[in-house]
């Protein structure tokens, strides 16, 4: 029955078939590209870079999609001979076998070019295979399909031991490439004289399980009804890349032949070990199983091999959906890629340079079904599969086999790959072996261990491998295949690898790194805790699944193409970070204690507030009682008659009364309220008895200030002592023939202090509170003489700033003469003015109640001195006790605290 | 008389108001200081219109005496330009008033201070050491030589505490040297003794003033009730 490939998929479908039964699309699209492709063009061959890749690969079977015209336009012409002659092909495809046509070298680019001719031509006709076959089964009697019944097939990886012996025997019965069938047959019957089923179940065995099941059905099923030749053939239309079978098929060749393991004794093995049991079968074995019906069945499960090596032919052979190789072995970076390889059993001829030239060099030969994996390799990858896979050894090969394989098949998995490993080191060794006897491997002249580690390090580190040729000294095609180096033997177990590992996974999983004693690495938990692995890894799958159709453009129909970024599609939420903490017992334990304290800290703070503001606020009030109790006292009970002690006038008060005492009669005196309403208080006890006396003296007096608030003072001031005067039954000011001018507010600062010693009569034009609109008090006869500061009798300035006292002496001092400047302070400012007084740039000071009070007594004066004494002493004795209390209280605290402090 | 009550009574309610501190913050406090900086601005300002501007600028301006219109012109003009600030797109226009104002305040403070209180006590630093005149007064010498050395001694080693720049052989170190250290240890004791004083002075005017608004109201209330 004639079977139909899809264009799409690759599937090959019974003819009678209009849809693909895997991928239901067209089995026979329209020929042609727009029917009207004429035979001429497409014998043309296409651009150089892309005819050594498109002829190989299904993706150019076009559907009917270009079979619009609307796209004729947009297609190159290339491309349109490129389908057109695959269309052909796949024409010719369904009416005869198909013929692989090698690809000319002037057709490969120019880096396939010299490859491709380090590999051999691969010429295998059907009708020869038919008859080499036949005659093979003619020579060795093997014609009745009896004889192939039961073949020698469930040859147990236990006797891997020896394996190394038969590959080197089967390196003499590796098909030369290029080699006639029959010349390979003499061989073979030249060189040994096994039975051909040995040797045929040696190479079953080898591959995979469902390899030799196939071939086991072949030699049985299929002999028998005379399909033999569509075995052949589907191995003929499904030919891959040379992998691990050949070289294991051809290994245990040799093995069979040094064993002669028969049927009676493979069967003795299985029923010892009982089989596996039901539930260590593996799911794709199970799923073999229930497609196949109890003869697969039962044929499987005298296969005896690791799972991993392949069932793809078996799954063929019993009619299932033809997928697997594809789906189970092909790693999934190379399936999203959209790669269709076929099954490595289909592989039969070639040599080693050219099991994998696709793969390895990316110009596929002549098989198209090679993809050029290479050119999507990325190259670190490539450069640590081919390192590792020929300097791990097979150590760490059987490890990960035996670690992915079922347990029953463990043990025997690793001791075939110890052996492979033993035969592999013994490849090494400069001698001829693959010649002559196969030597037997011997502790001695295997490597060691370390040997073999040391060498995987180096190689590892990009050094070059002893056994392996330095590059660019490669040899000739036809020298390797004569006489298989071993390094192509070490190529053969690593692709052998390729079938029985889950995938080229680049690195080790965690388990091979256990397994090799290896230290995994560990990572602190806090740095565990920050990686942002979600956020780095999300979005790798959306951008390398694009196993998808292009429905237009000029690559319509071409699938495995790698998408262009889509923004629209691969946009995602901003990843979220996980919030977690991973916190430790401890860590929580210190966060409580933390926290514990922080809730003990803030509750006894509230307390301690509570009770420091009700001390406070009562000790306020004491300290204000007693001040209250100190001052009323001598107000309320105290008589003017009482003594005062300490209130004697020194020196400079006498001093500052004989300045005074020198001012005559109807002189006039220029007094300045510069102070703030604040010590409104202060400096009428300072001033009172200097105004009085001026007063008494009947003195003309002109008052100004420099700041705003002082004419209003002054005046109240003045109010004041004229009221009090009046009480006493004494006159001031005008009643007593006096007169008292206030030139109100003296703008400017310094300058107009300047202005006035220089000018008076244009710093202070008119009197406080006239608007100017009454004539000038300049022409008054108290004001007549004064044209500057030095006409004035006497310059007094009661302030309560040094500020301002200190710039009355600075602007106005030199502009004095012999007019006396007296300073009547505050109390706070006397310590500074002092200065003044004792340079003799003043005339003299009176500061605060004191100097007041003194000046009071010593003029004479009316007023209640004795009263605002003793209330002043008793008010300082009381504020320097309290400060005294608060002294010992504050050092008494600190003894006390520093004593619980170590508590 | 009456308003002499209705001041006085307005007076004696602002002190209780201000007192009311003693119990803590409260809005009876703040009412009267609030009160206290609204009159006083609003005073101020009806000051400056009265007796600045009106009386020195308005009235040269409207008396036709020409000198007086041109010095009245030129204190207009600058104030105007003093508004410009308020513009930062003219107010490089106001920098020539702020000029103006600022180089004659400098001007004379700088004069001032040299002049009137550098030049003045340096003078009264060494006539301390003249006891001629102190002698007169009939004060020992021995009294008036120490008061001199220390009024000195003081001066110099208060002046030694401000010294911030080192130079000599301590200018790498960037140390003074010991004996400008010495210095500036007595200096710093002079200035305690300063600064208490000051406090000192301080605590008495406020005791004064406290006696002052005691005095204050025991009078309105013996006013009242007597």
């Amino acid at each position: 029955m004639n079977e139909i490939r899809c264009p799409k998929c690759g599937t090959l479908n019974p003819d009678n078939l209009k849809t693909c039964r895997f991928c239901q699309s067209l089995l026979n699209p329209p020929k042609g590209i727009g029917g009207e492709t004429t035979p001429e063009k497409s014998q043309e061959n296409p651009p150089e870079e892309i005819s050594g890749r498109l002829i190989l690969t299904d993706a150019f079977d076009q559907p009917e999609d270009f079979s619009g015209n609307n796209m004729e336009d947009e297609i190159p012409d290339w491309l349109i001979r490129i389908r057109q002659r695959e269309l052909e092909n796949r024409q010719s495809e369904e009416v005869q076998e198909p013929v692989i046509e090698p690809i000319k070298e002037e057709d490969l680019p120019g880096w396939a070019a010299g490859r491709a001719m380090l590999e051999p031509p691969v010429e295998e006709p059907v009708e020869e295979e038919e008859d080499w076959l036949t005659r093979l089964r003619k020579r060795k009697g093997l014609t009745d399909p009896e004889s192939l019944e039961e073949p020698p097939s469930t040859f147990s990886v236990s006797n891997a031991g020896e394996l190394s012996d038969s590959a080197e025997k089967s390196e003499e019965l590796r098909p030369i490439s290029g080699e006639h069938p029959d010349s390979l047959l003499s061989r073979i019957l030249s060189t040994d004289t096994k039975p051909l089923e040995e040797f045929a179940a040696g190479d079953l065995n080898s591959q995979s399980a469902d390899e030799s099941e196939q071939l086991s059905e072949n030699h049985t099923g299929q002999a028998e009804n005379g399909e033999f030749v569509d075995w052949l053939r589907s191995l003929e239309e499904n030919p891959t890349p040379k992998t691990c079978a050949d070289s294991t098929k051809e290994s245990s060749a040799g093995l069979m032949e040094e064993h002669e393991i028969s049927e009676e004794r493979l069967r003795e093995l299985e029923s010892e070990q009982g089989g596996p049991p039901d539930d260590e079968i593996p799911g794709w074995l199970s799923d073999i199983m229930a497609g196949n019906g109890d003869k697969n069945t039962a044929d499987i499960k005298r296969v005896d091999v690791p799972p991993k090596e392949d069932n793809t032919p078996a799954v063929e052979k019993s009619g299932a959906v033809p997928q697997p190789t594809a789906d189970r072995e092909i790693p999934d970076w190379l399936k999203e890629l959209g790669v269709q390889l076929t099954p490595p059993a289909a592989e039969e001829h070639g040599s080693k340079a050219s099991m994998q030239p696709g793969i390895e060099n990316g110009t596929a030969g002549q098989d198209e079904f090679q993809f050029p994996i290479a050119s999507l390799i990325p190259p670190d990858f490539k450069k640590d599969f081919d390192n590792g896979a020929s300097t791990e050894g097979h150590s760490n090969e059987a490890e990960i086999l035996a670690g992915s394989a079922p347990e029953f098949l463990r043990e025997d998995v690793e001791d075939w790959f110890a052996q492979l490993s033993k035969d592999d080191a013994a490849d090494r060794q400069p001698t001829d072996s693959s010649a002559g006897e196969p030597e037997e491997a011997t502790p001695e002249t295997l490597p060691r261990q370390d040997e073999l580690e040391s060498e995987r390090a180096d190689l590892l580190e990009g050094k070059p491998s002893p056994q392996e040729p330095p590059a660019g000294k490669s040899e000739p095609a036809e020298k390797h295949a004569d006489k298989p180096a071993s390094g192509e033997k070490a190529a053969a177990n690593r692709e052998a690898m390729e079938w029985f590992t889950p995938g080229p996974e680049p690195f080790k999983t965690a388990e091979a790194v256990t397994a090799e004693g290896l230290e995994p690495a560990t990572i602190p938990s806090w740095l565990e805790a920050m990686r942002p692995v979600e956020s780095i890894l999300g979005d790798q799958t959306e951008i390398l699944d694009d196993d998808q159709i292009v429905e237009s453009g000029p690559l319509a129909g071409l699938s495995g193409i790698l998408p262009a970024e889509n923004p629209a599609v691969n946009f995602r939420n901003p990843p979220v970070y996980s919030s977690r903490l991973h916190v430790s017992d401890r860590q929580r334990a210190q966060a409580n204690v933390l926290e514990s304290l922080l809730a003990g800290t803030v509750t006894t703070q509230s307390v301690q507030k509570d009770k420091t503001k009700l001390i406070k606020g009562f000790g306020r009030l004491v300290v204000v009682a007693l001040l209250f109790l100190a001052v009323l006292y001598p107000i309320l009970f105290a008589s003017p008659t009482h003594a005062t002690p300490g209130l004697e006038a020194g020196a400079d008060i006498q001093i500052f009364k004989n300045r005074v005492d020198t001012i005559s009669t109807g002189q006039t005196v220029l007094v300045a309220f510069d102070y703030e309403a604040g010590y409104a208080g202060e400096m009428r006890f300072a001033a009172k008895g200097l105004i009085e006396q001026l007063l008494q003296k009947q003195l003309n007096l002109v008052l100004l200030s420099t700041v705003p608030a002082g004419p209003v003072l002054a005046d109240d001031f003045m109010r004041q002592v004229t009221f009090e005067m009046a009480a006493v039954g004494k006159t001031a000011g005008r009643t007593s023939g006096g007169q008292v001018t206030n030139l109100g507010y003296l703008p400017g600062g310094l300058s107009s202090l300047h202005e006035l010693a220089l000018n008076p009569r244009g710093a202070a034009r008119i009197e406080f509170g006239s608007r100017g609109t009454v004539p000038s008090v300049w022409d008054d006869p108290a004001l007549k003489n004064i044209h500057k500061i030095g006409d004035f009798s006497a310059v007094i300035v009661l302030t309560d700033s040094v500020d301002t006292g200190r710039a009355w002496v600075e602007q106005t001092g030199q502009w004095l003469d012999t007019t006396p400047l007296l300073l009547v302070t505050s109390a706070q400012s006397a310590p500074i003015l002092k200065l003044y007084v004792n340079s003799g740039q003043a005339a003299g000071l009176l500061a605060g109640l004191k100097g007041g009070m003194a000046y009071e007594r010593l003029a004479d004066t009316p007023g209640n001195a004795a009263a605002y004494w003793n209330s002043f002493r008793y008010g300082i004795f009381i504020m320097i006790s309290i400060l005294l209390v608060g002294i010992l209280y504050g050092s008494a605290a600190g003894i006390f605290s520093k004593g619980k402090t170590p508590e | 008389m009456q308003m002499d009550f209705l001041w006085t009574l307005i007076g004696f309610t602002l002190t209780l108001l201000v007192f009311s501190y003693l119990f803590g913050d409260n809005f009876l406090f703040r009412l009267a200081a609030s009160l206290f900086i609204g009159v006083t601005a609003g005073y101020s300002v009806v000051l400056i219109i009265d007796d600045v501007i009106v009386p020195r600028m308005f009235v040269p301006l409207s008396s036709g005496n020409l000198q007086e219109v041109a010095l009245a012109v030129v204190p207009l003009i600058l104030g105007i330009l003093i508004f410009c600030k308020l513009s930062p797109r003219i107010s490089k226009l106001g920098s020539v008033s702020m000029g103006f104002l600022v180089g004659i305040g400098a001007a004379l403070l700088v004069g001032g201070v040299a002049t009137g209180t550098l030049a003045g006590q340096i003078r009264a630093a060494v006539s301390g050491f003249d006891l001629q005149p102190s002698m007169l007064d009939g004060r020992s010498a021995a009294g008036v030589l120490g008061e001199s050395v220390v009024f000195l001694v003081g001066t110099l080693s208060t002046l030694a505490y401000f010294q911030f720049t080192t130079g000599g052989k301590n200018a790498a170190a960037g140390q003074q040297s010991a004996f400008l250290k010495i210095a500036a240890n007595i200096g710093k004791f002079f200035i305690a003794v300063t600064l208490g004083a000051i406090f000192a002075g301080v605590f008495a005017a406020a005791l004064t003033a406290l006696i002052d608004r005691l005095d204050f109201l025991t009078e309105f209330i013996f006013e009242i009730l007597f």
